[in-house]
């Protein structure tokens, strides 16, 4: 074999551990020329689009799938990782990716918004989604997020004639920036602290290396500027995951953007950092006693926060946009426990966030999904007030309404029952009851507005505000709405079903 | 009976539900009364002249009646088939237990969570008691205005709710039916309610959901110190994981007995949570008001009885001073703050936080004739304030109005209403040939009996039959007897057909258990028995209060069991003085079992008498006589002989000190069952 069949063949092993995330960014590249420079590609647009997308991250995921109980691999020098817990990520987002695709293109017709850039758009913030879920590199790590939050910061803003859209763009574009370069002079920090951690005793960025560095030197070994990088990291990721006090961007950017962006926006950002922040504190786990209590108390403050902003809140968007910031503080409770005894509960901890991340995705995606599909031409169903006796108008869409936020509060035979269920049980497992209690109270504030949402789709009478009839039936918003809310309670009566499909993430690299 | 005879119970009301739902939605009728809250639409203008009979409405009240009728039959063929004295080969409360289902269905996390249902003496009462009241009132909301459909479909969930809520035995699926039964609840009263329905809905669910968020927490923590879910397993203390739970740390268990007590306290409720009552109650359409009252406040009472008591029989001990406060100061508060309401249907709700108090006295007073009168009072409340409110319900629907300066003298004009709306009072007030007699003498003899509550408790829970007497013969006397003031009450239609049909039942109901109570605590009696065993229960180590129940039977039944040196130490115990109940003197030489019902029903009238020595022997017809199984239970030889360590150790303050002694006593205890 010669010296370039070998290197071909090491090519070949990195592209095959990032196939996923390259079959989507090759589709978004197709995408973004076939609209463009061929005539009938555009004129058929409105079905081309959309389709070539869905097949694009269908692909992605069977690629995915194949591989999901195959060895952990690493691929370009060790900068990206390709373990089960990845791929389960990867999963995960190519499911919401999907359902976004399905909500939007009739709402974007509907805004006069169908426009191809808007689906590469969709596609390379999967790309980065997907790469971020592999990144075991600090620095890919941060391509991979910026990658997205770019791609984002675009489709916030995708509304271009709405003042609302164009300011939630420029605030989260601003603010991003923002916590990026917090996250930037972290990871610089953090490499330099890293001198004499590894075990070249050079300075890395590479998280296996920085974690077998903790694992050996322990507590002892750790610089304070090694503490400081990591911390400054964790407001970048903070902002990202919109835990309190770093979510001020959170409502006005859920607002603002279209619904269907919001919905993609909630579920895919929720995961993707979800999943760093998970293999990030797993590799910081020989030191949990010095970031445990602050995710603590982040996690407490963002639940606590969260749910109380959100009880004033007339409009849907920014309600559940609050509620978000609410459930990012339960999966943050759960993420926490990976830190817990040495990482004892690392296993349950990971399956925690997964399903409940899984749950999040459902529910979050098909009450926008609700939202998309009762607005119609010229009129974004987004106030309480548009769903005021709803259940006269429109009962399936009202029932429907009831099951997403019924899973969203928690309350049984849904699928957010069962995943605060096992938020609960890591919770106790690692001892952490505080953390728990803090969850119950934080539950009974979500009640109210939930079910203040079913109050008036159910108990008011219709008016003049009520969101009468839809201008477009749309059939893929449809078939959205539709699997979620039969997964939202299929997965709440047999979530064993749900937890056997994401166990393989337990299998993370960690060192 | 099918082996998985309670899935079909719970599901068949859910499977009407759901054909409900596929049926022609019936066109609303016209409202004919200027109540502007009542939900009907913006189109009742068009449809005055709408003909009476809709082919829509009489179809969905058939299909509604049917899935209520054969969850009904099925119950009630169960009731008939079920052994009273049924005990399976194993140790702790759940040895009554028939009709298991158990099959695994969850495993998520590290937890694994059984479907599994079954049905003893105390749930199989109140399984019968919701398939009971929920065809009378499905028979009596066929007359709702608007949106029919929506109300029957969310009884018929409420209905599977419940039913489910009595049958598990896998917390898990107990915090699953306990939860998801407040959705169509929430609904009934959001949707079919009155003025401020909205407000009562809300609290109504969020005042449930803040108890059982942290009762989920316990369950959870429980699943952390024991390793299962599983109730049977729970309560056993010859299973590991039943041995597991009583040997953990005390501080421990006290939190999470806490939290299980506070969402059943919500539930029951109890005195400082009770708010939500009397607004969900006063809020809530009459078939709403109906099953709340009559069967979801038993949740909670229940709950105390199915998972508190057996699981935390040592915390229960250590709090019960307090439960026992609460429910007398709930008792005397609820009868007071009952005589002053305008309103006729908060005065029926705050006299449910007066009955429900004497449920929780029964409970905490732990002995046998507590708990049974507890439980038969349970029922019996379940029996006579659905009628109550029936009656309430008619009246406005008659009138429009909830005002008791509304009505007066309406004897004259509905005289066969006036008799039932007395006979309902008069089974609310417990007057002897009553079902309320039944109960609360039982419960006011058991507390007086028990350790726990003691003379100066019950006299005071005494007062509330008096008081009960004050406000509910008052409240009687202002809607019916009097002057007729207003003329709009002077042509009002009596009784109608159907609600004839729906309050006949609920009359013969409160007279067969009235007259007839033993057939009813014969059902519950064992597995009460063995329960006021299991949490320490001391006297079927004495003759004197032993005998009360037994008819004056010693503890002679044990004498063909066993080894002879059991005999010989049991003997002894039989003779010795009574050792905890302080309060209660008795001597057996003067219990006569042939004591007849009529004078301590005068004895225990409004002057709050205490049930003396004399009294005690009323129980007697309430309580069969020995339990027929004896064989059965004597198949357990070494728990027998367990029994004498038992009686060596007579101080409670010995039992409270280590929990491997609670263990190990709990064990003795519950083998030797009274029989």
């Amino acid at each position: 074999m010669g010296m370039s069949d070998k290197l071909w063949a090491i090519q070949f092993a990195n592209l095959i551990a990032v196939l996923p995330a390259i079959v989507v960014m090759v589709t978004g590249f197709i995408v973004l020329l076939g609209d463009s420079c061929v005539p009938t590609w555009h004129k058929n647009g409105k079905a081309l689009n959309p389709a070539v997308t869905f097949v694009g991250i269908a692909v992605a995921l069977f690629f995915n799938m194949t591989r999901i109980g195959k060895e952990t691999a690493t691929a370009f020098s060790g900068a990206v990782v390709d373990d089960p817990f990845s791929r389960i990520a990867i999963l995960l987002l190519g499911v919401a990716a999907i359902l976004a695709v399905l909500l939007s293109t009739t709402y974007l017709e509907n805004k006069k918004l169908h426009h191809g850039e808007y689906y590469v758009l969709i596609l390379f913030s999967l790309f980065g989604a997907m790469l971020m879920a592999s990144s075991n590199e600090l620095i890919t790590l941060f391509v991979s997020i910026e990658t997205l939050s770019v791609s984002l910061y675009v489709l916030a803003g995708f509304a271009r004639t709405e003042e609302r859209s164009e300011e939630a763009a420029l605030k989260y574009f601003l603010l991003g920036a923002f916590a990026a370069g917090f996250l930037l002079y972290g990871i610089a920090l953090v490499y330099g602290g890293s001198f004499g951690l590894s075990p070249t005793g050079k300075a890395t960025t590479n998280l296996t290396e920085i974690g077998a560095g903790l694992a050996s030197a322990g507590l002892g070994g750790v610089t304070v500027m090694f503490v400081i990088g990591v911390a400054l990291m964790f407001v970048g990721f903070a902002f990202k995951a919109a835990l309190v006090p770093f979510h001020m961007w959170t409502p006005d950017v859920y607002q603002g953007s279209p619904t269907s962006v919001t919905a993609y926006m909630a579920a895919l950002t929720k995961i993707a950092i979800f999943t760093v922040i998970l293999r990030i504190l797993s590799v910081l786990t020989p030191i949990s006693s010095v970031w445990l209590i602050t995710a603590q108390i982040l996690a407490v403050l963002t639940m606590f926060g969260g749910n109380i902003l959100a009880v004033t809140q007339d409009n849907v968007k920014r309600m559940l946009a609050y509620s978000s910031v609410a459930h990012a503080g339960y999966i943050m409770a759960a993420v926490v426990a990976v830190g817990v005894a040495n990482g004892k509960f690392h296993d349950l901890a990971i399956n925690a966030t997964m399903f409940y991340l899984f749950a999040y995705t459902l529910m979050t995606i098909g009450a926008f999904g609700v939202l998309i599909w009762l607005s119609r031409r010229g009129r974004d169903c987004q106030t309480l007030g548009d769903l005021k006796g709803l259940v006269k108008r429109d009962p399936v869409g009202a029932y429907t309404m009831l099951v997403f936020m019924l899973s969203l509060g928690g309350i049984p035979p849904t699928m957010g029952f069962m995943g605060k269920l096992m938020i609960f049980n890591v919770l106790l497992s690692a001892g952490l009851m505080p953390l728990a209690l803090c969850l119950g109270f934080a539950s009974i504030i979500s009640v109210y507005y939930y079910l203040r949402v079913v109050w008036m789709m159910c108990f008011m009478e219709p008016d003049k505000e009520t969101i009468t009839d839809h201008a477009v039936e749309s059939s893929g918003a449809l078939f959205a709405i539709g699997v979620t809310v039969v997964l939202s309670l299929f997965f709440g009566l047999a979530p064993t079903i749900a937890q056997n499909l994401l166990a393989p993430a337990t299998n993370i690299l960690v060192r | 009976m099918p082996q998985n005879v309670l899935s079909i119970l719970t599901f068949l009301p859910l499977v009407g539900a759901v054909i409900l739902l596929f049926m022609k939605r019936p066109q609303d009728l016209p409202d004919d009364h200027g109540h502007e809250a009542h939900p009907h639409d913006a189109h009742s203008e068009e449809e005055t002249s709408k003909p009476a009979k809709d082919p829509a409405r009489t179809a969905i009240c058939v299909a509604a009646m049917l899935f209520a009728v054969l969850p009904f039959l099925l119950s009630l063929g169960m009731f008939l088939q079920f052994d009273p004295g049924f005990t399976a080969n194993m140790q702790g409360i759940g040895r009554h237990i028939q009709y298991i289902e158990d099959r695994s269905w969850i495993s998520i996390g590290d937890m694994h969570i059984r479907y599994k249902m079954g049905v003893d003496g105390i749930s199989i009462l109140l399984i019968l008691l919701t398939t009971f009241l929920m065809v009378l009132c499905v028979g009596y909301s066929c007359r709702t205005k608007a949106r029919l459909k929506e109300f029957m479909v969310f009884l018929l969930l409420l209905e599977a709710g419940l039913i489910g809520v009595f049958c598990a035995l896998d917390l898990i699926l107990f915090y699953i039916f306990w939860e998801a039964m407040l959705i169509p609840m929430y609904f009934l009263i959001g949707i079919f309610g009155h003025e401020r329905r909205i407000h009562a809905a809300i609290k109504f669910f969020l005042f449930t959901f803040a108890g059982s968020i942290f009762m989920l927490i316990a369950i959870v923590a429980t699943y952390m110190i024991a390793g299962t879910f599983d109730l049977l397993a729970l309560s056993d203390p010859t299973n590991p994981a039943g041995s597991l739970l009583p040997n953990h740390d005390p501080r421990a268990l006290m939190y999470l007995y806490s939290a299980f007590a506070l969402a059943f306290m919500i539930k029951v409720p109890m005195f400082p949570f009770h708010t939500w009552l009397p607004d969900a109650h006063v809020e809530a359409p009459t078939a709403g008001s109906a099953i709340l009252a009559g069967v979801m406040l038993k949740m909670g009472t229940y709950g105390f009885v199915r998972f508190c008591l057996p699981l935390f029989p040592v915390q229960a001990q250590q709090s019960a001073g307090l439960f026992i406060t609460l429910a007398v100061i709930g008792i005397i508060y609820g009868s007071i703050v009952a005589a002053v309401q305008p309103d006729a249907k908060k005065l029926v709700a705050y006299s449910s936080v007066a009955h429900l108090g004497f449920v929780v006295l029964g409970i905490f007073s732990f002995n046998r004739i507590g708990l049974q009168g507890a439980l038969i009072q349970n029922i019996n409340h379940g029996i006579s304030t659905p009628m109550l409110f029936f009656i309430v319900g008619m009246l406005y629907d008659r009138r429009h109005t909830r005002e008791i300066t509304q009505f007066g003298g309406l004897k004259m004009v509905v005289p066969f209403m006036a008799t039932m709306l007395l006979l309902a009072t008069l089974s609310s007030v417990a007057v002897p040939f009553f079902n309320g007699f039944v109960g609360e003498f039982t419960i006011l003899q058991g507390s007086f009996l028990s350790s726990n509550g003691g003379m100066v408790t019950t006299a005071l829970a005494a007062t509330g039959m008096i008081l009960s007497a004050v406000y509910m013969l008052w409240w009687f006397q202002r809607l019916m007897l009097g002057p007729i003031n207003h003329a709009v009450n002077k042509h009002l239609p009596d009784l109608t057909r159907s609600e004839w049909l729906v309050l006949t039942p609920l009359v013969v109901m409160i007279f067969w258990i009235g007259l007839g109570s033993p057939y009813w605590t014969s059902k519950m009696e064992v597995p009460a028995n063995s329960l006021s065993v299991a949490i320490g229960e001391k006297w079927d180590t004495s003759q004197p209060q032993g005998a009360i129940l037994a008819g004056a039977k010693p503890v002679e039944h044990h004498e063909e069991s066993a080894t002879p040196e059991v005999k010989t130490e049991v003997q002894p115990s039989v003779t010795e003085p009574e050792p905890t109940t302080e309060t209660v003197p008795i001597e057996p030489n003067k219990i006569k079992p042939e004591a007849t019902l009529e004078p301590q029903g005068k004895a225990n009238t409004p002057e709050g008498t205490l049930p003396n020595s004399s009294e005690s022997k009323e129980t007697s017809p309430n309580v069969t006589p020995p339990v027929k199984n004896n064989e059965e239970k004597r198949a357990e030889p070494n728990a027998e002989k367990l029994k004498p360590a038992d009686d060596k150790k007579p101080k409670e303050g010995a039992r409270r000190s280590t929990p491997h002694k609670i263990a190990s006593s709990r064990r003795t205890e519950v083998s030797a069952t009274w029989e």
